[in-house]
């Protein structure tokens, strides 16, 4: 196959002078940024956003993408180092990786979580070159009510695997779906929803829903928690090197991590918390002699660490092929794509392939730079985690207001973000995780456009959605999906998961 | 009757609102039928979808023991959503220099554990970064100074 020719494409599009210089910047800032607690991998990006509004579609999305697997491997270097989780994602690699570091073992943890995301990251952009172009082709064919299921199935899909309550979760996808459709009406253009405001006639501000939603919101209800005792275990680093028989322990566990995390993180909602937590509790089943699990093994560091790296870099595949978002931070990737012009969706791959495979190549780069800044630099990620949290929100604060503000240079933006922080906050405070809203505002107008479509070939009968083969097996998936949570074993194990 | 599961009753009868504000709002705009969707076919579907879903919060809630809701700091939430209203009125006149200045001064004045000193340092600090990082080195099209 031309998969070669295709992958050799994108490497000569990534090594461009340009690219890798934000490659690498993208990955800097996204650790740092990723480092700080409290800030987890979406308002990273969402910060981080603006920045590539002035770059070329191709260039934007290689440093976007280079700021999330940044921010995600920092988020690790806080789980391990102080045991607060910077995302969901990284909580089981407290378990094991705090202990270590209390251990003085911190060097050896944060090297192995770097090495073992370094090979999944590989091995998962590998399965990105592999099977995207196979699932575009599939999504070409597919009609207008396939495409309504799919999405319905992409947003089942992550709401029940993610965390608290599902019928709220439910709430907030259609909240968002409905938030998407403020603007004008492509069709009609007549102007929903907009109050008069001439600023919202091209739609809500997707970067202050985002930043106050993760940004802001979150600064408030950390403020609220009070200044909690940090203890971070910067005395005795260790070695950032991994001993040789730590190496030897670990190989298997990062090579189930990758293998599990790479099939995980194609799957809607899947990405990196699942992957890491499936990791966790099958490496504590299988990992031979199972003994110190939970304890400060290494094996609890380098397998979720590795799954959810390689889940990380999967979850771009229905995301660049199908225009679906797998999780908040690919919803924010595909709002990027938008703002540059570009439809998501499977057409990307054949009329922008220096996009597609430059982002795709440029991946193995980032895990490049990742392993080769981290390791280095892990001595000035720990210094920066002992700056107090009240040093910290006033730049949070301020750098959300600036990436706000600079996109239209509109003041009234800023009200957008006051009115968004306080939605956020308000729902955070009724238990209302505000993922799925982000993925919802995404597909909303994209749904709307493939309902509209479908309904307008079958002259208004809504039995398309069940006649089309695809259609209908999209549809019953959901469906399996929402049934497997009322089964109670599957119920239970969520919740304990979570 | 005593509200069981104060989190998803409230939660509930949130998303109902917004559904029936939808569903009401939606009324302006031509429903269309279903082979040829107007623009208020849609949202008015989402609407009843979400009265629907707030419905099914709510009405258990009255039955069956739930999460209450966690007690709320008007300090911090009130001081951030100022700061940010703030800045965005001042920006206009006083310029990007001064009004980051202004936000984050505000800003650190939800944590009460900030001394005014350190605060104003702070505050100093991020609007000469901001102005380095946003205005010299990626080169935005910014008003600096305050325009009277």
């Amino acid at each position: 196959m031309d998969i070669l020719g295709n992958l050799a494409f994108g490497f000569g599009v990534a090594v461009s002078v340009k690219n890798l210089f934000y490659c690498f910047i993208g990955v800097f800032l996204g650790t740092l940024i990723g480092v700080l607690p409290g800030i987890g991998p979406v308002a990273t990006v969402a910060m981080l956003l603006p920045l590539t509004f002035n770059l070329d579609a191709a260039t934007a999305m290689i440093m976007l993408a280079g700021i999330y697997y940044g921010a995600q491997y920092g988020g690790s270097t806080t789980a391990i180092l102080v045991n607060i989780p910077g995302e969901s994602s990284s909580v089981v690699t407290t378990l094991d990786g705090y202990k270590m570091a209390r251990q003085g073992r911190a060097g050896p943890a944060l090297g192995i979580a770097a090495i073992g995301s370094f090979i999944a990251g590989s091995f998962g952009t590998l399965i990105v070159a592999l099977f995207s172009p196979f699932l575009a082709d599939i999504a070409l064919k597919f009609q207008p009510a396939d495409y309504f299921s799919l999405m319905v199935f992409g947003l089942i899909g992550a709401v029940v695997l993610a965390r608290g309550s599902l019928r709220k979760a439910i709430a907030m996808v259609v909240l968002g779906l409905l938030l998407g459709l403020v603007g004008t009406d492509v069709n009609s253009g007549v102007m929903r929803f907009t109050f008069g405001i001439p600023a919202l006639a091209e739609g809500i501000s997707f970067v202050a829903l985002a930043m106050g939603m993760f940004g802001i919101a979150e600064v408030i209800y950390n403020l609220e928690q009070g200044s909690k005792t940090r203890q971070t275990y910067t005395s005795s680093l260790g070695s950032v090197l991994p001993t040789r028989a730590d190496f030897r322990l670990c190989l298997w566990s990062i090579a189930r991590g990758t293998g599990l995390g790479s099939v995980l993180g194609i799957l809607p909602g899947g990405g990196a918390l699942l992957s890491s937590f499936a990791a966790y509790t099958i490496e504590k089943k299988v990992a031979k002699p199972p003994r110190r699990f939970g304890d400060g093994d290494i094996r609890g560091v380098a397998a979720p660490e590795s799954a959810n790296n390689a889940g990380a870099q999967t979850s771009f595949i229905p995301m660049l092929t199908l225009g679906v978002p797998s999780n908040p931070t690919m919803a924010l990737l595909i709002g990027a794509l938008i703002i540059q012009g570009i439809q998501p969706g499977p057409n990307v791959m054949t009329q922008r392939p220096e996009l597609f495979w430059g982002v795709v190549a440029s991946m193995w780069i980032g895990n490049l730079f990742l392993l080769a800044l981290n390791l280095p630099l892990i001595g000035l990620w720990v210094r920066l985690l002992a700056v107090p949290y009240k040093f910290l929100f006033p730049a949070i604060l301020v750098f959300c207001c600036i990436g706000v503000f600079t996109i239209n240079n509109n003041p009234f933006d800023m009200f957008q973000l006051v009115l968004f922080s306080a939605l956020g906050y308000v729902l955070l405070k009724l238990g209302c995780e505000p993922a799925p809203l982000i993925l919802g505002l995404v597909l909303g107008p994209m749904m709307e456009e493939y309902l509209r479509r479908a309904l307008l070939i079958s002259l208004g009968n809504p039995w398309v959605l069940v006649t089309s083969p695809i259609s209908f097996a999209f549809l019953v998936a959901s469906l399996v999906l929402l049934a497997s949570i009322a089964v109670p074993l599957i119920r239970a194990k969520r919740q304990e998961m979570i | 009757m005593r509200i069981r599961a104060q989190s998803d009753f409230w939660c509930g009868l949130l998303f109902a609102a917004i559904g029936i504000a939808t569903v009401v709002l939606a009324r302006d705009y031509r429903m269309g039928t279903a082979a040829r969707m107007g623009p208020g076919y849609f949202p008015a579907l989402l609407g009843y979808l979400l009265v629907f879903l707030g419905l099914t919060l709510t009405l258990p809630s009255l039955f069956m023991d739930g999460e209450k809701i966690p007690r709320v700091h008007p300090r911090p939430v009130l001081i951030i959503l100022l700061s940010i209203v703030v800045f965005g009125l001042v920006l206009d006149s006083l310029g990007f220099a001064l009004s980051v200045f202004v936000l984050a001064l505000l800003g650190s004045l939800a944590e009460p554990e900030l001394r005014a000193r350190e605060s104003v340092a702070l505050a100093l600090f991020l609007a000469t970064f901001s102005v380095v990082v946003f205005h010299s080195l990626l080169g935005l099209p910014l008003a600096l100074w305050p325009n009277f």
